[in-house]
């Protein structure tokens, strides 16, 4: 079993990673390229821990052979805002929607595709987009208040001063 | 916790035929790999695993639905091997496509929403979905849980947990040698309510197959896919187009997991009256069940290991006005065939009796749906 070249973009930065044919994406993009903002909770599909956006869509990149992404763009929460933090993360932080974290970088990349894809969504869209997605701390109602704040304020423009991280 | 998957070779044809000269080749050390969700976990704890897998996610001629591409599946048979079909469905389309797609019949886009979850339904296929692995209690657990209680006939083992055996001095002397795992897959009732029929592409060329014949009750065999055939597309009959259809399933959860049990129906009215009515169930023995009460789509028996008969007892409903008494005549004949096994989430006693429950709540939708 040989290990083969994979050529993918993640957060707008161009890798070349030498990966063996049974390698998740999950696997590769901590272990080989250290961005272990992913995090890999069930590793079967059912957590929604290790979501990231692969092409524009949010996918599971536990069941994401990582050789399947050849030539894609990935974009990880490391990705998701350069030097300072998302409204979507500012959200989670401000409104309690976090407490041990490790289910947030999943709950964050869902919540930021379904902002893209509907910028006004209702409670019931969001908790249907996330339902995919497991939090074992906060209950979920943070989490929705927090996606509910992000949403209003991409929408309004009204972005407070970046915080810098 | 990361789990390690086994060591395999990966291969990515672009197109179908590629894949078929693949799969002729690997024999039976390959799997197909269709969006993963399936194959990866099963994978993980060591079910099965081959040496091969064979990629299905690169090749165009699977993703499509509507009329098929030109050229035809494979490039073997070329355009117009179904002819008549108004609706095809490649195997390839993802199941978040299919649920937002109004082409296709309203039934099989809410049982496409209900399968998993959004992050799942993104990679899952209606290919995947369709020859989905069955599932048990005694099979879907990590290695070490199954080595600590003796493995099953489906993974490594010579012995069914599930099923009683007859025993002497602790030496089991009739084993039970068919496998009762639960065939849980979503799409598939749907579409053998609606019936649908499958393509296949394989080493002899193309075939197609009533997909109500297609399963097998055995959770080994779990149907008749001949070595190194792939799942192109499915069809459905025009007649799936103008019926009302639908899907209602119990699991443990809204999301995520698994349907412990599932009804799918496709009705025709006339005046208020039956013209058409088909039941499946889903999730509750090795295959989809079907219960066409016209009593012409009846599944072949031999070697097929058939566990419930639908027409045993089946009440006289077609022309028949469809009010709530004659609705729960039909959901007390499902309910009464359907004799679910201990071998996923729930109680069999609750599944069986939400059989009728779900018939009953779904026929009710389906006849007074404003259309």
């Amino acid at each position: 079993m040989a290990k083969k070249m994979l050529h993918i973009t993640v957060n707008g930065r161009p890798f070349e990673v030498a990966v063996e044919p049974f390698h998740t994406l999950a696997s590769v993009l901590r272990n080989e390229l250290n961005l272990t903002g992913t995090k890999v909770g069930c590793d079967m599909g059912t957590c929604g821990c290790c979501t990231v956006h692969i092409d524009g869509k949010a996918k599971l990149s536990c069941l994401t052979l990582a050789l399947e992404c050849e030539g894609a763009q990935i974009r990880t929460i490391e990705g998701l805002n350069e030097g300072q933090m998302h409204p979507l993360q500012r959200a989670f932080a401000e409104c309690g929607g976090s407490q041990c974290g490790y289910c947030t970088p999943g709950f964050i990349m869902k919540s930021c595709e379904l902002l893209q894809k509907n910028p006004e969504p209702t409670r019931d869209e969001i908790k249907a987009a996330l339902s995919g997605n497991l939090c074992r701390c906060t209950g979920y109602m943070k989490i929705y208040e927090a996606v509910e704040t992000a949403a209003n304020e991409l929408r309004t423009k009204s972005v407070p001063a970046p915080v810098k991280v | 916790m990361t789990m390690l998957l086994p060591t395999f070779e990966l291969h990515q044809p672009t197109t179908l035929a590629d894949a078929v000269a693949l799969a002729k080749k690997l024999g039976d050390d390959a799997d197909f790999l269709a969006g993963g969700t399936d194959l990866l976990p099963n994978y993980k704890c060591g079910l099965n695993a081959r040496g091969h897998v064979i990629s299905l996610q690169h090749i165009a001629e699977l993703k499509f639905v509507g009329a098929a591409p030109r050229g035809g599946p494979g490039g073997q048979g070329g355009q117009g091997d179904h002819v008549g079909s108004p609706l095809q469905i490649g195997a390839g389309v993802t199941l978040a496509e299919l649920e937002h797609n109004t082409e296709v019949p309203a039934g099989v886009r809410a049982a496409a929403s209900q399968v998993a979850s959004p992050l799942l339904r993104e990679s899952g296929t209606l290919g995947g979905n369709l020859m989905l692995d069955n599932r048990c209690h005694f099979f879907n657990q990590s290695y070490f849980w199954r080595n600590s209680l003796g493995y099953c006939l489906k993974a490594t083992g010579d012995r069914c947990h599930v099923v009683p055996q007859i025993t002497e001095g602790g030496k089991s002397v009739l084993n039970n040698k068919v496998c009762v795992a639960t065939h849980s897959s979503d799409m598939a009732p749907m579409l053998i309510a609606l019936g649908a029929t499958a393509t296949f592409a394989g080493p002899e060329g193309i075939r197609e197959i009533k997909l109500n014949d297609f399963y097998w009750g055995d959770g080994i065999a779990r149907h008749e896919r001949k070595p190194g055939e792939i799942l192109v597309k499915v069809n459905l009959p025009r007649w799936a187009q103008s019926v009302r259809s639908g899907w209602k399933k119990l699991a443990p959860r809204q999301s995520i997991d698994f349907s412990v049990a599932g009804v799918a129906a496709a009705l025709e009215l006339d005046g208020g009256k039956i013209k058409t009515l088909r039941v499946a169930l889903g999730a509750i023995d090795t295959t989809p069940v079907l219960f066409d009460f016209s009593r012409q789509d009846l599944r072949k028996a031999p070697g097929h290991y058939l566990h419930m008969d639908p027409t045993k007892g089946m009440p006289e409903v077609m022309g028949k006005t469809l009010d709530d008494e004659l609705i729960a005549v039909i959901a007390k004949h499902v309910q009464t065939i359907a004799q679910p096994k201990l071998n996923v989430p729930m109680a069999p006693d609750y599944r069986k009796k939400m059989c009728g429950v779900l018939t009953r709540r779904l026929l009710t939708e389906l006849r007074d749906a404003k259309r």
